[in-house]
């Protein structure tokens, strides 16, 4: 089933002005600890404010944002774990919180700081329970099985107990637990931490791989921008609670990081300042210099033409605005990121 | 979604299955914990035997029952109190469980988290009885000379109390966990419910030694009926009409359980916090 919205487009998940507050003990210096015991004083932690966004079917969406952002509590409310202080969540059209086990059905969950697995038997014991909680055939089950295997390599530690596989492994033991019920939704909250550089690519190409073929729809987040960069269609940003930007990558970095940087190389020392007109021009050294300008009123043509015509240039390089940047300049916090508006719109 | 699942059994049992055999590879995964268990069972029934003997010939006018059935009383008890536990259990689950955020691998699987539990608790108690309770009946029976139950009728009374008390422990142990998960403090909590099951339920000392002040408390409270229940018809000091009294005190406080653990869990879950990110 899928829900039709407002606007008509079809949504697999979606989370619509979604607020969630948590009471937090208070450690009130003032009144002392016997008062705290008889009337402990408690404040209001807002971790998610008025956050809406949709995944259509069959799409990939990285969840972007600082620690501390709202992006785990925004799981959480998907998956129904927690209930939205105010807005709503819908899953295949469904309240998660109060439909919890229709909705557990058709969600595969990864969390990659914990596991679902169970700690002290083999990995495949899990699996066979899952088998039966999800009422999943045999043969659907053997099937799955080999492709999760094959595709994941689980099969040197399917008889391992779980707290004896690395990282590495458990968290590919674990995805393979969150898709073995083939779910129409998929929740991967940090699957790539703490893996080598192979294990994420394996684990980046099992998740391709598998939207590919079953056209599963996934809300991923993450601090590898890397993920993002090869898995997502589109990223939502959040920040505090709220929605910063949602949008594909290229419009992303089109708003966020409308600089481009060249950077030259002189072949002798320009006596004077440099000049290129309608860009910022910083001098690292003698012969070292970057300029800086904006992409939509200066073409880079031009700025290179221009430099490449009037000084001695040894060789310069195009620094294409990267993902990191932006997120480096959300996560810095406070001044720069007060410059971006707050709330900006979707609009697409 | 669906899928036809390839047996004939319904889905709760499907479940209790599955959940039950993973509760018991879970107890089974620790080979010296399980030999410290059943050494402890042991030393524990000798403990109350030795205790009751001696108590016993001080002053064996404080006592309504016969010397062998008090020492059975007191090797029931210690042997049951590790099929019936309270220490270790769903609310020590819970809390552990919370306080690491792995709850929310439980709470993503699409059957509730209450029998989840019990199943697990069930697979868990099912190797502690075939393992642990059987050898040390025996050890029992052969080195005390303890005896069986004081008819036919009040061994399967007795055994029909057993699996009602193993439910209603259940219950308190899972709302103790509730309240674990409500204030996140496990240790507090666990050291008055000790306390409580220790003094209110007969399974350390038969109710008939209190005060008739305290025993009439013990009459309007749910944790006679998981071990004084049992023990009492056991033993013989309760038979007859009087019996099947106290097992329909059983049941009524069972369905109250279950009933509670329903309600509350369905009220608390809107108030978790869990933890980490």
């Amino acid at each position: 089933m899928l829900l039709v919205t407002a606007g008509g487009i079809l949504k697999t998940v979606e989370v619509s002005d979604l607020t969630k507050h948590f009471r937090i003990r208070r450690r009130d210096e003032r009144s002392g600890p016997v008062r705290n015991l008889f009337r402990p004083a408690w404040d209001i932690h807002v971790a998610v404010s008025g956050l809406s966004f949709g995944l259509a079917e069959g799409e990939i969406v990285g969840l972007l944002g600082s620690n501390g952002a709202g992006k785990s509590t925004t799981m959480k409310c998907l998956c129904g774990i927690l209930a939205p202080t105010s807005g709503f969540v819908r899953v295949a059209g469904l309240d998660p919180f109060r439909d919890r086990k229709r909705v557990a059905r058709e969600l595969g969950v990864v969390f990659g700081q914990k596991t679902t697995l169970w700690w002290d038997v083999p990995v495949i014991d899990t699996y066979r329970l899952l088998r039966h909680v999800y009422e999943v055939s045999a043969a659907d089950f053997d099937r799955m099985m080999d492709t999760v295997t094959e595709v994941l390599g689980l099969a040197e530690f399917l008889n391992t107990p779980v707290r004896q596989l690395s990282l590495g492994q458990r968290v590919r033991a674990d995805l393979a637990a969150a898709f073995l019920h083939r779910p129409r939704v998929l929740f991967l909250d940090e699957p790539t931490i703490g893996l080598d550089i192979a294990a994420k690519s394996r684990l980046r190409e099992f998740v391709k791989q598998i939207r590919d073929e079953t056209g599963v729809t996934i809300l991923l987040t993450t601090h590898d921008l890397q993920d993002i960069e090869l898995l997502s269609d589109r990223i939502v940003l959040i920040d505090r609670g709220g929605k910063l930007f949602e949008g594909t990558l290229a419009e992303t970095i089109a708003r966020f990081a409308p600089y481009t940087t060249v950077r030259l190389e002189l072949s002798q020392d320009v006596p004077g300042e440099i000049r290129v007109p309608g860009a910022v021009v910083e001098r690292d050294s003698e012969l070292s210099v970057r300029v800086r300008f904006r992409r939509d009123d200066l073409p880079i043509t031009e700025v290179t033409g221009y430099v490449m015509r009037h000084y001695p240039v040894r060789d310069f390089t195009v620094g294409e605005p990267q993902i990191e940047d932006i997120v480096r300049e959300i996560y810095d916090d406070t001044p720069k990121a007060a410059v971006v508006p707050k709330v900006l719109d979707g609009s697409r | 979604m669906t899928a036809p699942a390839d047996t004939w059994a319904p889905r709760w049992l499907v479940l209790m299955r599955a959940f039950a055999r993973q509760g018991a590879s879970r107890r089974l995964a620790y080979p010296a914990g399980y030999w410290v268990h059943l050494l402890n069972t042991l030393i524990k029934m000798f403990g109350v035997v030795t205790v009751w003997s001696v108590l016993y010939s001080v002053s064996p006018g404080s006592f309504p029952i016969p010397l062998p059935d008090m020492i059975a009383y007191g090797a029931v008890s210690a042997i049951l109190s590790e099929l019936l536990g309270w220490w270790d259990g769903p609310h020590y689950l819970i809390a552990k469980r919370v306080r690491t955020g792995l709850i929310t691998g439980d709470l993503l699987r699409p059957m509730s988290l209450p029998y989840q539990l019990f199943c697990l608790w069930l697979g868990e108690s099912l190797v502690v009885l075939g393992l642990v309770v059987l050898p040390v009946v025996a050890v029992a029976a052969v080195a005390f000379g303890i005896g069986g139950p004081a008819s036919t009728l009040a061994g399967a009374q007795f055994a029909v109390s057993v699996v009602l008390s193993f439910v209603l422990v259940f219950c308190l142990n899972f709302l103790v966990g509730l309240l674990v998960m409500l204030t996140l403090n496990l240790y507090g909590l666990m050291v008055l419910y000790h306390s409580v099951i220790t003094m209110l339920s007969g399974v350390w000392i038969p109710l008939w030694l209190y005060p008739q002040w305290l025993s009439d408390l013990t009459m309007v409270l749910p944790f006679r009926s998981v071990y004084f229940t049992p023990l009492s018809i056991y033993v013989g000091y309760v038979r007859g009409g009087d019996a099947w009294r106290d097992l329909g005190l059983q049941v009524v406080w069972t369905a109250v359980g279950l009933a509670v653990i329903t309600a509350a869990w369905r009220a608390i879950r809107r108030k978790i916090v869990v933890q980490g990110g």
